[in-house]
């Protein structure tokens, strides 16, 4: 087990006026799962994912990862943990401008002494699997919106960390470019036995992983698990839990 | 290949005003008396005009305006915020304040208390930032929209207690501020020079060790979050260097503002977002916006000076109006 999140709270505000978003969650993630978390806007998504990979802390409850208690560490420490163990991908490409598509993806190992050929290698290796060799000495503001996500998952993946945690990955992608981002992350998860967990509001692509957890209120609703069968099948399920869970379809 | 041109033609604009500035003033020199000068064959009135008024004049306006360009980048990067400027988060409030203390309870005639009081505006403007800078921390995280605003709001508390003080003020006293206020260049002799400008280099210096940090934060928060970087403590430590930076130029030349607006803001629109080279672009617009404004306000009522702060805000002013309006359209 990779993850393994107990009972976490999450709540905003102050003594007077609290909002609590995440109202007592349980988690298990085993290494190499792609897992999608679905729900309505408002349902905490987005606060999961930010608690369990460390940006935002828990009210209460205890997140171990491989292990260790992330809910006890020091900012310190945990700085380390995220830098070494840990990838993100955003809606926003968040790429720099004034970089290339190369020194953008080689960012995360420009913050710590890595040898150079070590560097060549490891970007080899993402640029390979995702395809971006013919990109590497562009710009941002040259290449497509797909291309430029795309940019931005190799460099979540390029120091190799256990889990990447993306939060609507695809949110402001076309389908195409879409399909293409999630069929990426299908094999890197495949190839590298990467761990991926995803927030998306996408029945689509969220039939790309292999276990999907929905929100409802802060609270864990259902879990499907696609097990052997065709993507089009679960797709359909996922479409009927969410239909029963309602108002989600109409979401931007 | 673009940028190398318009660098050098920004030095040799900047050339251009520091030789007519040296060349210019109620005791007018020829060209031929610089050349006298570099072959030690000046006259005695040359050499005293030169190195004892017009040297340590242009240097302080160069390196301050320079300081104050570099803050104002650095507050615009960590901001987020195109309009961020020392002068808008309360330094130049602050020293002012430092000043009227100064004029309280020292005061007297400037000659005794040289260092003394751009000692206190230094300390006020440094003060001033500190203050709204761990005010912004209490709602538990750094959020640098909300310190510019604190910012604006302390100012305004800060500036009300500085005419509070004024109303004991006799005229002397007032004329004193007012002169400060007006950004008079008044540290123009040599000792300004030693106790200002080594100081900037140095703290210009540790923010060129941290371009690539002004670099990075362009990307949001939590993806620096996510690549293991302390934002906060990365925040926290350009904040002080771009406060320290602000309140050491305020405190030789005035309350001097919209150059930590204007001079980044020029440089992106002629070199784009290259942090390394916004950073020596924004030092090189500031010396020649505070030099060339200090010149205008010299030459375009001659005999009679203009303050350089006001010069600046005459055309700073319209300028930010100009940036506002844009920033609406968007």
């Amino acid at each position: 087990m990779i993850l393994e999140a107990k009972d976490i709270k999450k709540s905003y505000g102050n003594r007077f006026n609290r909002t609590e978003v995440l109202k007592g969650i349980d988690m298990n993630i085993e290494k190499g799962e792609f897992v999608s978390i679905m729900g309505a806007s408002g349902s905490g998504k987005t606060t999961l994912l930010n608690v369990l990979s460390s940006i935002d802390r828990v009210s209460s409850g205890h997140i171990q990862i491989e292990g260790a208690d992330i809910t006890q560490m020091k900012d310190k420490q945990l700085a380390h943990f995220r830098k070494n163990d840990l990838g993100f991908i955003f809606q926003e490409y968040n790429l720099l401008d004034t970089l290339t598509v190369k020194e953008n993806i080689l960012l995360p190992l420009s913050i710590r002494n890595m040898k150079k050929d070590e560097v060549d290698r490891q970007f080899e290796r993402v640029a390979g699997e995702l395809g971006i060799h013919e990109l590497s000495g562009k710009y941002p503001n040259e290449i497509s919106g797909g291309q430029q996500q795309r940019t931005s998952a190799a460099r979540a993946f390029i120091h190799q960390p256990k889990i990447i945690f993306a939060d609507e990955p695809t949110g402001a992608l076309d389908s195409k470019s879409a399909s293409n981002l999630l069929k990426k992350l299908q094999q890197m998860n495949v190839a590298s036995r990467s761990t991926i967990m995803m927030v998306t509001h996408d029945a689509t692509a969220a039939s790309y992983s292999g276990r999907v957890i929905f929100l409802k209120d802060g609270l864990v609703y259902s879990t499907l698990r696609r097990g052997g069968r065709p993507q089009e099948e679960f797709y359909k399920e996922i479409m009927n839990t969410q239909s029963v869970l309602g108002g989600v379809g109409v979401e931007s | 290949m673009r940028n190398r041109m318009k660098f050098i033609i920004i030095i040799v604009m900047l050339i251009a005003i520091v030789l007519t500035h040296l060349l210019t003033g109620t005791f007018s020199l020829a060209p031929g008396d610089l050349l006298a000068l570099l072959t030690n064959q000046a006259g005695e009135d040359v050499e005293l005009v030169l190195f004892e008024f017009r040297m340590p004049r242009i240097i302080v306006t160069l390196v301050c305006g320079a300081a104050l360009a570099l803050s104002g980048l650095i507050l615009q990067v960590i901001s987020k915020n195109p309009l961020a400027d020392p002068g808008i988060i309360g330094v130049n409030a602050g020293s002012g304040f430092g000043v009227v203390l100064f004029i309280m309870f020292i005061s007297g005639s400037m000659s005794q208390h040289l260092y003394a009081l751009p000692l206190m505006s230094f300390i006020g403007g440094l003060a001033t930032v500190l203050i709204i800078f761990f005010l912004s921390f209490m709602g538990g995280t750094f959020k640098s929209n909300i310190f510019i605003l604190i910012g604006i709001a302390t100012a305004m508390g800060v500036t009300g207690f500085v005419y509070v003080f004024t109303s004991m003020f006799d005229e002397t006293q007032m004329e004193m501020l007012n002169r400060y206020f007006a950004g008079n260049i008044w540290g123009d002799t040599w000792p300004f020079v030693y106790i200002s400008v080594p100081y900037i280099l140095i703290v210009a210096a540790f923010v060129f060790f941290r371009i690539r940090e002004m670099g990075m934060l362009n990307l949001d928060d939590e993806m620096l979050i996510g690549f293991g970087m302390n934002v906060n403590k990365e925040k926290i430590i350009l904040i002080i260097l771009s406060a320290m930076l602000s309140s050491l130029a305020v405190s030789v030349c005035g309350a001097i503002s919209f150059i930590g607006l204007i001079a980044p803001h020029i440089s992106r629109l002629l070199f784009g977002q290259d942090m390394k080279v916004l950073f020596f672009s924004s030092l090189l617009i500031g010396g020649v916006l505070l030099t060339g404004a200090d010149l205008l306000g010299k030459l375009v009522l001659a005999p009679t000076i203009i303050p350089t702060g006001i010069v600046v805000a005459l055309i700073g002013g319209p300028y930010f109006l100009r940036l506002l309006l844009k920033a609406r359209q968007i």
